[in-house]
Order: structure tokens, then C-alpha cells, then sequence
């Protein structure tokens, strides 16, 4: 069963807005999308039907990315890196309101931490992190942003993040990858639908 | 079929965590039991060979066949349990991973003994040692 999700994808790289590429991303799937400019940052705006929101957002970079050389995805918005006003906006709060709550001062206390800038006054927070905070500690409804949409920006950064590192760094990486990688193979294999299925196929005596 | 709520839930305290990881263990090491007789590598544990012999959902096939068959079948939830386990012996399991892990094995058991997940545990022999 399919969906059709909306999401902005920032990109990066050579002008999307000539004829060849325009009709390049249309040609390659991408007629689902209106490309604009804003304060020189290239963006995509998708209607894109698919199985998931994950699934829609992996496949219009892998689309964006094979129609125009060169170009490259940075950013699936709204970004997950949200400063005080955003969650403010987001929340149906007053700035001070969330900056009494941020700092203990107001509500139940432990505000998850500042995810950047942390030593600054523009700190800027995991919005997957405060979305859950505010349901948790305050049963609060706030818009957790879809399923995916984290996973999609870290595999964005990861892989912006590893061309300059070093070879016992990418060592590293590696390692908790691989970490990560078997951790998501578990959960796929035990996931009910995934046994549910093996349990059909168990029943049938020609399984073998 | 939804996701059991578990499956997504942190545990509440230390002692819950303990419990779950000597669920796992027990769970497991029954796995294990079948797993070595269905490799040929041991013989089949008395508590399986009864659970072997009974009518499953009108199947003609001798234990073996059987045993064979669930091998077959599930080679890669067995795998992955496994693998579990062994991060399990290291204290390698976040509580997501661990509550998957005892979800899969109570599952695989449940599959086996052809009875609900929740009957599992009283139907296994106590672990020895």
C-alpha cells in the first residue's frame, strides 16, 4: 500500500534549473517535484508516492542524484536540528515558555541536552529528542515529523562526513557500522510481519 | 498484526532489564539445544523429542523431518538469535535489541512447540546448571 508523503530535499552542485537538467529529473522520475532557489540553497519540493516516508525520500535522492552530475543532496527538510523559536512555532508555545522549560526552571525538568552550538546562545536541539520530551514529561501532541525522517538525515551526514577522515577513523566508522547494521538486521528479523510471514510459510508442509 | 508496544519500549528499571537478559538466556540455550540436533551435532533434548512426536496442523512427517524442516525454514531467525546471544554473553544488547532478541526466541519456541508466545516459558524444562 502506498502513500503520497511530501518533503523538501536541499541540493547541492551544479544549476538545476536549466532546461537539460529540468528535463533530466523529469525524465528520470522526478515529475513529481518543483525546483526552486532561495538565498543560493537549491531545493526540491516532492509529492512522492511510496511505500513509506523513508522509502519516498531514499528514492528521490538516488533519483535526483543519478538525473544531474554532480549534484548531491544535503539536507531532507524540515531539518531535525530545530533552535528555541522553532520549537516555540512547533509547539504552540510562547519562546519564553520553552526557554523556562529548556532550563529546568518550568515543567518536570530533563530537557533533552542541546544537540549543537552547545556553548552558544543559538543552541539548536534533536526535534525527534524535544518532540518526545513534550509527549513524555508534559502529554503534550506535538508533530513527531514522520517515521524515517532522522534516519534519512544521518545516512545524509554520514556520508558527507567520512571523505576527510583518516584511515584509523574510517576504521572506526566502520566498526559502528557494522554495529549499527546488525542491530537493524535483528530488529527486521524479529519485527512480527517478518515472522508472521516465516510462521505462513512454516504451516505449509512443502517448505522444505 | 501491530507491533507489541515492548518492542519499543526502554525498560523501566535495572531489575526489569536483568530479568528479560536471563529470559534470553534460558530461551536461548534451548535454541541452542535444537539448533546442535538439528545440525546433527547433538542428540534431540527428551523435552523436544515428546514435542517432535505430536500432529502439528496435520503434517505427516517423522521428527526429523521435522527438525529438519524448522532448520530450513527459519536458518535466518536462528542466526540472528545467535548472534544476539553472543552480544548478549558481552553485554552488548541496547534495551531495544534485547527486548527484539527475547521477542524472536519466545516466537521461534512458540513456532516449534506450536503453542502462543506466552505458554512458551511454562512448557521448557528448567534450564540445568
Amino acid at each position: 500500500m502506498t502513500e503520497t508523503y511530501e518533503f523538501t530535499l536541499l541540493v547541492a552542485g551544479p544549476d538545476l534549473q536549466t532546461d537539460e537538467a529540468l528535463n533530466s529529473l523529469a525524465e528520470t522520475g522526478c515529475d513529481d517535484a518543483t525546483v526552486g532557489s532561495s538565498g543560493g540553497v537549491q531545493y526540491m519540493d516532492f509529492d512522492r508516492e511510496a511505500s513509506s516516508y523513508l522509502a519516498a525520500v531514499l528514492s528521490a535522492i538516488k533519483d535526483v542524484e543519478a538525473a544531474v552530475p554532480g549534484a548531491r543532496v544535503v539536507r531532507v527538510l524540515p531539518d531535525e536540528y530545530v533552535s528555541l523559536a522553532e520549537i516555540a512555532e512547533r509547539t504552540h508555545r510562547t519562546r519564553e515558555s520553552v526557554r523556562l522549560l529548556s532550563i529546568g526552571e518550568r515543567g518536570p525538568g530533563r530537557f533533552p541536552p542541546p544537540a549543537a552550538r552547545e556553548a552558544e546562545r543559538n543552541k539548536l536541539w534533536r526535534w525527534t529528542e524535544v518532540a518526545a520530551w513534550f509527549a513524555d514529561a508534559l502529554e503534550d501532541e506535538v508533530p513527531l515529523g514522520p517515521p524515517g525522517h532522522a534516519a534519512a538525515n544521518a545516512i545524509l551526514d554520514l556520508r558527507s562526513s567520512t571523505s576527510d577522515l583518516g584511515l584509523t577513523d574510517l576504521a572506526l566508522v566502520r566498526r559502528e557500522l557494522a554495529s549499527i547494521l546488525h542491530r537493524v538486521r535483528l530488529m527486521e528479523i524479529a519485527s512480527p510481519a517478518s515472522l508472521d510471514a516465516k510462521d505462513a510459510r512454516w504451516s505449509h508442509a512443502d517448505s522444505a | 498484526m501491530p507491533t507489541p508496544p515492548e518492542l519499543n519500549e526502554e525498560f523501566r528499571s535495572q531489575a526489569e532489564r536483568t530479568a528479560a537478559q536471563a529470559e534470553l538466556r534460558r530461551l536461548g540455550y534451548h535454541l541452542r539445544e535444537v539448533m546442535t540436533a538439528a545440525d546433527g551435532a547433538g542428540s534431540v533434548p527428551p523435552w523436544l523429542t515428546d514435542e517432535l512426536r505430536k500432529p502439528l496442523r496435520g503434517h505427516v512427517e517423522s521428527p526429523g523431518e521435522r527438525l529438519a524442516r524448522y532448520r530450513n525454514v527459519f536458518a535466518d531467525e536462528l542466526q540472528a538469535l545467535d548472534d544476539a546471544l553472543v552480544s548478549a554473553d558481552n553485554n552488548q544488547l541496547d534495551d531495544y535489541s534485547l527486548r527484539a532478541a527475547r521477542y524472536l526466541a519466545r516466537r521461534l519456541l512458540a513456532t516449534l512447540l506450536d503453542c502462543p508466545s506466552s505458554e512458551v516459558t511454562h512448557r521448557l524444562p528448567a534450564r540445568p546448571g
